[in-house]
């Protein structure tokens, strides 16, 4: 039988066969793009806003309060692991590489879409103030001592404490540094740098 | 026609579908330039008051709000989802105006069909959540009822003044384009009147559109928008030189002169237009051959190579083989004068202002705004150009047509969004991770510390802070290319990180700008595009003084201490 196919058939049949193809792929592309997850994490004054340069003069004895706000948007709940590393080392690659003490370990667990709240106060406690360097003995975090070895240079902002963020694994049976957003693997980290003075005289 | 609104239905749905996959696939709005407009009405969204002024016609402002406050949708779900579905309505003039203009049925269709899977709005890619968008709509509208001559009847003129209106309210360019190709309408009449001895009434008719919408429009431009259009026009005559106007000049004059004789004569022929296929294969050759001289004679980069491969291979084998068909067809067909006025005016005079911008140095680059205008305006030519092509074929040949054309509708709705390779590195879409550090950097800084990100970045924190955020790099859009912006479009363009400048305070780095990703810095004063070296975020992470004061994965935030 010799095919048919009259014209007025013609924009039906080709409107039709465009948008099965246009579903097909509206529907590929949809299956195929994974939905993007993610971890934030900040580091936030007690007003909620970024340190100014002013409130990253420590003295030494005096308390310096902050918030890290870590946020949890991989969908599904999640524990994790904020380490504090205080640190006087310039020569920073990574968090894993960094020559500093840990100084706060605090445990959350995070329900998807929520968020959890590190509250910390921290200060200095016992430092030698040299010619040209500093040499901090003893931190204090959340009225908890520390003893730490952290030399580094007297001039600028010098010292730093990092934040990192270690996540459970389930499949590893302990905490890990990465997390997958749909596609890559990332780490979450922050630092913040301050210059440490000596106490004021009275 | 048979099956008429099951087609239309079929179109409709395609339409809604090509301009849903980008935000759908992502669940959030497509295109970075959709949050720059909706970053205007941010506050006007929870408050119903506009703050910050339009840069052009407050249409689409209006309606995003009313969507948001009375629909009681999200402003990102009514970004991503209602809006684009609602913009896709461009199709209905489209095929409206085919209809009217020449009086067949299967061709409005088809030209349906390729308006609903061309994205057509002034870059081809990213959301329809523009402005454009919705004046390209009003101005369909405009000329379907523009090609029809009987304005005296009451209802025809309401709505001719109403698409008018809408067209104003909602866009510039797409207005200009409109005025101009009213113009262009006029003086066609006014020849082909003139073969017969006297101009008719019906230019006479049209003075009551064009003077008022000019006049209207001109008095926005002035002094209610002046950001775009005349600023635009200034900055393209400041950079223009004698030489480049009278050039440009006469290829316009050129343009529209070859389409006048066209007129007169009411006679086409080319060879080729009788030999579609062959016509498709040379177009595809010699759109392939001249980007591929251009790019061995350096006067194309391989990432800009890509792209325009991408986006305009498609599009050029598609439409010109088709388009040429058409207007062969039209101009020898007894279509009445005003009809093919109308059909012939309108891409006239994109392509004539298209020729004389890509002449003018600066501001010439604009040139490619006025493509999706005259694509839309032709649209009727190109679907009874493809409409007589399947009517001279054998019905087993049109089998082997359907397939090839629904491919085709494929490959367009493909250049809709791009990937990153296909865009000079540049990323449309945004993560969610990228979305949250905005936020965050704008709840967490305060109001009028300086902060440099790039143009992508950029709109975000527009968007989440109202604009009203003190961001370093931002320019208007308009002003004439300067040197790169602060820390990033120096670091970017010097190839390695350069000390940062004074009036640095923060700086909002994201993973869709490193090098080693295939991103790049979009810096919006110098307006060029360059990958920031990863040496940069090694330089932000390591410098003492640099605080990293918020992560997302994907973007980072920095603060610059100054002691």
């Amino acid at each position: 039988m010799p095919l048919r196919f009259e014209v007025e058939d013609f924009a039906l049949t080709f409107s039709l066969l465009s948008t099965i193809l246009v579903l097909s792929f509206l529907g590929f592309q949809i299956m195929s793009t994974p939905r993007r997850s993610y971890i934030a994490i900040y580091a936030i004054s007690k007003e909620g806003k970024v340190f100014t340069s002013n409130e990253t003069i420590l003295r030494l004895g005096d308390g310096m309060k902050f918030m890290i706000v870590v946020e949890n948007h991989l969908g599904r709940p999640i524990n994790v692991k904020l380490l504090t590393i205080f640190t006087g080392d310039l020569n920073f690659t990574s968090p894993e590489g960094c020559k500093g003490s840990i100084v706060n370990e605090q445990v959350f667990t995070i329900d998807d879409k929520g968020r959890s709240v590190a509250e910390m106060e921290f200060s200095v406690t016992k430092a030698i103030f040299g010619q040209n360097s500093i040499t901090v003995e003893q931190v204090d975090v959340n009225s908890f001592n520390h003893e730490v070895m952290a030399k580094s240079p007297s001039s600028n902002q010098t010292f730093r404490l990092i934040f990192y963020l270690l996540i459970w694994s389930d499949d590893e049976g302990r905490y890990v540094t990465k997390w997958n957003d749909g596609i890559n693997d990332h780490t979450s980290w922050l630092q913040i740098w301050f210059e440490l003075v000596p106490e004021a005289v009275e | 026609m048979k099956y008429w609104r099951a087609s239309i239905a079929c179109i409709l749905i395609m339409s809604i579908s090509v301009r849903l996959v980008p935000g759908a696939s992502i669940g959030l709005p497509y295109g970075f330039d959709v949050y720059d407009v909706v970053s205007r009405i941010r506050s006007a969204m929870s408050t119903g008051k506009f703050e910050t002024s339009m840069p052009q016609g407050p249409m689409l402002y209006s309606l995003l709000c009313e969507l948001v406050i009375l629909g009681g949708i999200s402003p990102e779900a009514t970004m991503s989802i209602v809006a684009p579905a609602l913009l896709s309505l461009i199709v209905i003039p489209a095929i409206l105006y085919a209809r009217k203009s020449v009086k067949d049925e299967f061709a409005a269709i088809i030209g349906g069909i390729l308006a609903s899977s061309t994205n057509l709005i002034v870059h081809q890619t990213g959301g329809t959540v523009v402005p454009e968008a919705l004046g390209i709509l009003f101005a369909g509208f405009f000329l379907s009822l523009f090609v029809q001559k009987n304005w005296k009847d009451r209802k025809i003129a309401v709505l001719l003044s109403f698409a008018a209106l809408g067209t104003l309210a909602s866009h510039h360019l797409t207005t200009l384009n409109v005025l101009f190709g009213i113009g262009i309408v006029i003086l066609f009449k006014i020849i082909s009147d003139g073969k017969r001895g006297s101009v008719r009434s019906e230019v006479r008719k049209m003075m009551p559109i064009f003077i008022p919408l000019g006049l209207a429009a001109l008095l926005i431009w002035k002094f209610v928008a002046p950001q775009h259009t005349l600023e635009v026009v200034n900055l393209t005559l400041a950079g223009a030189s004698g030489l480049t106007l009278a050039v440009g000049g006469f290829f316009a004059a050129f343009v529209v002169s070859m389409a006048c004789r066209m007129i007169y004569r009411r006679r086409a022929s080319f060879y080729l237009a009788e030999k579609p296929f062959i016509f498709a294969i040379i177009t595809f050759c010699a759109s392939l051959a001249i980007l591929l001289i251009f790019h061995l004679v350096g006067g194309m980069g391989m990432d800009m190579l890509r792209m325009i491969l991408y986006v305009g291979v498609p599009i050029s084998v598609v439409y010109v083989p088709l388009s040429v068909t058409g207007l062969v067809y039209t101009v020898n067909s007894r279509i009445d004068d005003h009809s093919l006025a109308c059909l012939m005016a309108f891409p006239t005079a994109c392509l004539s202002l298209a020729m004389f911008l890509v002449l003018q140095p600066g501001f010439g680059t604009l040139a490619y705004r006025e493509v999706s205008f005259m694509l839309y305006s032709i649209l009727p030519v190109t679907g009874i150009g493809l409409a007589e092509i399947i009517r001279k074929a054998s019905p087993a040949k049109r089998y082997v047509a359907a397939f090839v054309l629904a491919y085709s509708v494929l490959a367009l709705a493909s250049t809709s969004y791009p990937s990153r390779s296909y865009l000079i590195g540049l990323s449309e879409s945004y993560a969610p991770s990228d979305l949250r550090i905005s936020e965050i950097v704008v709840n967490i800084t305060c109001q009028g510390e300086k902060i440099d990100t790039d143009v992508r970045m950029g709109n975000l924190l527009l968007y989440y802070s109202g604009r009203d955020i003190n961001w370093v790099s931002n320019v208007s859009y308009w002003t004439s290319p300067g040197p790169p912006g602060a820390w990033l479009g120096k670091s970017a363009m010097a190839g390695h990180p350069v000390p940062i400048p004074s009036n640095v305070e923060y700086i909002l780095v994201s993973e869709e700008m490193l090098e080693s990703n295939g991103g790049v810095v979009v810096d919006q004063p110098s307006r060029r595009f360059y990958p920031l070296p990863d040496a940069a975020l090694r330089y932000l992470e390591e410098k003492p003084g640099i605080s990293k004061v918020a992560d997302s994965g994907t973007a980072f935030f920095f603060y610059v201490s100054r002691h």
